[in-house]
């Protein structure tokens, strides 16, 4: 998910019709300029060198999503497809939930999401939570630092409970629900799910993280 | 890496003003079992269902919430 606002021009994109090491280069109809999608990044045109800006999204199952997110839409056009649905991840260490921090790239498998699906990371200074919604089978990365405190996160019957205030959160929202920070929000950090061969064909020093 | 991209079929118009329902208005457009991409600004949320991305013609759904715009891909 591409944020389109670039230097204040709003941008149009479209399928291009290329492929750049099997991956969608996209175009955008104002400058025609050519940008790689895996990357966001201007690759050729009068945008060459601009990069998008990601906005946090989650995949996950459209039942688990309309139960967390009651209020939402959903795109509405006929189906070009059939099989992307919960048994897309039959093999879990074909998919990955990648981010970047700095000029470091971070991934771990869907295998070792599975087995530990509440992971407290501290990667060089940057503390994060790498949670698993295992009803969705959707992966989401959260900062563990709010108002300048840093919390540490358990399981606990499918919600989470932080170590310093034992409130209680929900996983798939990172919102919270019982206790003295009810109504508190943890920051979503952006990370994507990829297929593990194009994310290490992009990006090849990603450093691995397993529980 | 090089930048050397291969032409492999036609440009596709970009697809600006896509239909959308409530949720309460969904009855098999989308199942609980498909996957969406699902993303939230400021109080409003949207699922794009995986099955209505995929193909040349659909990966790139340009889309606006909330005064933002940005682009469903897959």
């Amino acid at each position: 998910m591409y944020a389109r606002t670039v230097n204040d021009q709003i941008l149009t994109f479209c399928v291009s019709g290329n492929l750049w090491n099997r991956s969608l280069v996209m175009m955008d109809i104002e400058t025609e300029s050519f940008w790689s999608h895996i990357l966001g990044l201007g690759k050729r045109g009068p945008m060459e060198g601009a990069q998008l800006e990601i906005i946090p999204a989650e995949l996950t199952t459209w039942g688990r999503w309309a139960e967390t997110h009651p209020e939402t839409s959903v795109l509405n056009l006929s189906r070009t497809h059939e099989d992307f649905t919960h048994d897309f991840y039959e093999n879990p260490e074909d998919f990955v939930y990648g981010w970047r921090l700095g000029a470091k790239t971070y991934a771990s498998t869907f295998g070792a999401m599975r087995q530990n699906p509440s992971q407290n990371l501290d990667l060089d200074g940057d503390v994060l939570l790498l949670a698993f919604d295992t009803e969705g089978d959707s992966p989401i990365l959260y900062s563990r630092t709010l108002d300048g405190v840093t919390h540490t996160f358990e399981l606990e019957g499918g919600s989470l409970r932080d170590a310093q205030t034992k409130s209680v959160w929900t996983l798939a929202t990172g919102v919270c629900i019982d206790g003295q920070l009810k109504g508190a929000s943890l920051e979503h950090v952006v990370g994507i799910v990829s297929f593990t061969k194009s994310w290490f064909d992009f990006h090849p020093d990603t450093e691995l993280v397993q529980p | 890496m090089e930048f050397n991209p291969r032409f492999v079929c036609s440009p596709r118009d970009a697809i600006v003003n896509a239909p959308v329902l409530a949720r309460a208005e969904v009855t098999d457009q989308v199942t609980p079992k498909e996957l969406v991409l699902g993303v939230v600004i400021g109080e409003e949320a949207r699922a794009y269902p995986i099955n209505q991305l995929t193909g040349p013609s659909r990966e790139i759904i340009n889309d606006e919430m909330g005064g933002v715009a940005f682009a469903a891909t897959w």
